[in-house]
């Protein structure tokens, strides 16, 4: 029974409660309410090896941010996306052993945070490595690249690369290490002898906001990852253009909690052995259209 | 100017439907919980016992006294503590339900003080329980009498169900968030969204003035 | 026992107590504006012409019957296409303040309305003009009548202010999410901000009681 089921099958049976005969019914009827709508996957233990686990419970819960295309985003109802198509065949071990998939679509912000408090088992989403992040999760080989570049509108003729940006308003989602960088060249700017970035925009979730607001020009520029950006202009042609990139080459990657490396390493695996296939050049030059030189190891970015 | 693209509406509407659907299960189970939590809490809060008045006062301030936008993230990321894990669907029914029940027990409150103290006296005086007093005496006048609070706090909750969309919950307002991602017509899009919630609420105070005067008439 | 992480008590203090301000300045604005919009609207439905009562109709019912965060979210992002383009901040307000408006118009229509007439009419035949009369009879009614639906759509307000968050507006709500993002744990943030906002409503409770005693006192 799908937990939906199970839920309106609590709901329909709490009211019974109410109308009682007696108060044991009503107790009863509460108690049949909780135990149908919490039974389930319900406890997480990362003791006794997750991926074990996993298969026990023949379910393995993975959270996205369903907003950032072409990594993964959401079209008539159901995530799809670059990582969407490589998930599946990642999964395609386990759920030859009859474990389910289930994808939450999640805001960013707090994607790292959940995992922490063990809601899911993993993270599947366009995910930069860092040293820092690295403290406290496990991050699989580099699924794409991620490098930097900066965008504007596309008649803008003030910023053409990072450096135009001192006294200039910037947008980027919360909790991404673009919007780390952005702090940070606003930082550099200012020892530099200029007034720094003027403004720097937290996005709640999603380029969405972002990209509307530089049309509109309530923002001038935003960072994100080059191939995002490669994808928004072939969408969208003659609104945006490039405005140089920065920092160095960075990379995406998946990320589990630190202590479940049995996770970790299946999924390390699984890549490996898609990337040797040469599946990675071929869905990325689908959701692409250009393929990517990636590391064969874990590469943490700063 | 733009003009108004109803093409881009009609395309969109099959998904838009769907999270319109979504909404409706989320409120109406939201609502089952409210009533569910309501009256046991409105009871609490009228009780002799200080201890039960106080922890149902504390509930329903704290409640009242937060945003549901918060109760939503603390019900979808606090219960891991305790080694409990709700998907984004059960908190959104569980948050609707527990922020639902403190302002309709508070309703219920207000309808069962003025009901005159003489029914529940009599009652009592032919016998009946407390329990069954409740039942089949006072509750059903109070709701009578409080129907159009109760349809206003029905209406709250369906438009309070857009908020679930924070969990990402594909109801009616993500949906429309989605698509005008997809389409980038905000106005349309958000207009339609906008018609769909009035309809739903339109059908509740409807229902409710239906309900008003079939079960009022008797007055 | 789950451990709670004090130290971001200390990091993010500054930034929630920050937030929190930014809450309260927000929900003043929008709660006078909406105030005043609703007091317009109240009297518009009760105008004589028609057209008038008709327009007041329309905005209280629509922006009555749709939820707020699919409102904010035409005026952040629709509103840009016909050249209206608001800063994150001024389209909260907006948003809130009409918001507020049409539930604060329907509290005056019945308050307005509830003044009995008897009231009025004996004020007159004791001779006291329509000026007087307004001031010293129907006003202090009206104000016992009005004030705690009113200090309610305050403290509404103020928890609704917490979905400006969504259109990057630096509220408490948004403090929140910042402090989940960097420190990787939901728990200490949510009731730090939890704790602030029932800080907030309970003053604003109490404020509003002190108020309604005073204005009441020459009734009593």
């Amino acid at each position: 029974m799908t937990r939906r089921a199970r839920t309106w099958l609590a709901a329909l049976v709490a009211p019974l409660a109410v109308s009682a005969p007696s108060p044991l019914g009503a107790v009863g009827a509460l108690a049949l309410g909780a135990l149908v709508v919490l039974g389930g996957p319900g406890v997480r233990d990362g003791h006794a090896g997750l991926l074990d686990d996993i298969k026990k419970r023949k379910e393995i819960v993975i959270a996205t941010e369903a907003g950032y295309a072409p990594f993964e985003y959401v079209e008539g109802g159901k995530i799809v996306g670059y990582h969407a198509d490589l998930l599946a065949l990642v999964m395609k071990d386990l759920t030859a052993q009859g474990v389910r998939v289930n994808q939450l679509d999640l805001p960013f912000a707090s994607l790292l945070a959940g995992l922490q408090a063990k809601k899911y088992d993993m993270i599947a989403t366009a995910l930069f490595g860092t040293e820092e992040r690295a403290r406290r999760f496990g991050f699989t080989v580099p699924t794409a690249l991620g490098t930097t570049g900066l965008v504007t509108r596309a008649n803008n003729t003030a910023i053409t690369k990072p450096d135009d940006l001192d006294g200039k308003i910037v947008g980027a989602p919360q909790a991404t290490k673009y919007l780390d960088q952005m702090k940070a060249l606003s930082e550099e700017f200012k020892k530099k002898g200029g007034q720094g970035i003027k403004e720097i925009k937290e996005y709640a979730s999603g380029y969405t906001e972002i990209y509307a607001d530089i049309d509109n020009g309530r923002i001038d520029a935003a960072p994100n990852g080059l191939p995002n950006l490669a994808v928004l202009l072939k969408q969208q042609p003659g609104k945006y253009k490039l405005a140089g990139q920065l920092g160095d080459p960075t990379y995406f990657a998946w990320a589990t909690r630190k202590e479940d490396q049995d996770l970790l390493d299946y999924l390390n695996a699984q890549l490996l052995k898609l990337k040797k296939a040469g599946v990675f050049n071929e869905l990325q030059m689908k959701w692409f259209g250009f393929t990517m030189e990636l590391p064969d190891v874990p590469t943490l970015g700063k | 100017m733009r003009g108004f693209d109803l093409r881009i509406v009609i395309e969109s509407l099959p998904l838009l439907l769907r999270g319109a659907l979504v909404t409706v299960e989320v409120s109406i189970l939201g609502l089952l919980l409210a009533a569910v939590i309501a009256v046991p809490v409105a009871y609490g809060r009228l009780s002799r016992w200080r201890l039960l008045r106080a922890v149902t006062f504390l509930y329903l301030d704290v409640v009242r006294g937060t945003p549901l936008l918060l109760q939503l993230f603390a019900v979808f990321y606090l219960p891991p503590l305790i080694g409990l894990d709700l998907s984004p669907f059960v908190s959104g029914v569980l948050a609707l339900g527990l922020n639902g029940g403190a302002y309709t027990s508070e309703i219920l409150r207000g309808g069962i003080r003025a009901l005159p103290p003489g029914q529940t006296e009599s009652s009592r005086a032919l016998g009946m329980s407390a329990l069954q007093c409740a039942r089949r005496i006072v509750l059903p006048q109070v709701v009578v009498s409080v129907l159009p609070a109760l349809a206003n706090e029905t209406a709250a909750l369906i438009k309070a169900s857009s908020l679930v969309s924070a969990l990402a919950l594909v109801e009616l307002t993500r949906v429309g968030y989605q698509v005008v991602s997809r389409v980038l017509r905000p106005t349309e899009i958000y207009v339609t969204v906008g018609a769909m919630y009035l309809a739903m609420n339109a059908l509740v105070g409807f229902g409710a003035g239906r309900a008003q005067r079939r079960l009022g008439a008797s007055r | 026992m789950p451990q709670f992480d004090w130290s971001i008590v200390g990091r993010y203090g500054a930034s929630f107590l920050q937030g929190a301000a930014t809450t309260l300045a927000v929900s003043l604005v929008s709660t006078l504006i909406g105030l005043a919009l609703g007091m317009l609207a109240a009297l518009a439905r009760l105008s004589p012409w028609r057209l008038l009562r008709g327009a007041a109709r329309v905005y209280v019912e629509v922006w009555r019957g749709t939820p707020l965060l699919v409102q904010l979210f035409f005026i952040y992002a629709a509103l840009p296409f016909y050249g209206i383009r608001l800063s994150a901040l001024t389209a909260g307000i907006v948003a809130l303040s009409l918001y507020t408006g049409a539930f604060a118009a329907e509290i005056f229509r019945a308050g307005i309305t509830a003044v009995h007439r008897g009231q009025v009419e004996a004020a007159r035949s004791l001779g006291l003009s329509y000026g007087q009369t307004l001031r010293r009879i129907v006003a202090p009614i009206m104000a016992t009548l009005v004030l705690p639906p009113l200090t309610n759509e305050f403290t509404g307000v103020i928890k609704w202010s917490s979905l400006l968050s969504v259109v990057t507006v630096p509220e408490l709500t948004y403090a929140a999410y910042r402090a989940i993002g960097e420190t990787y744990s939901a728990v200490e943030p949510l009731l730090i901000s939890g704790l602030l906002y029932w800080l907030l409503n309970d003053l604003v409770v109490l404020a509003g009681r002190r108020i309604e005693s005073r204005l009441t006192r020459h009734l009593a």
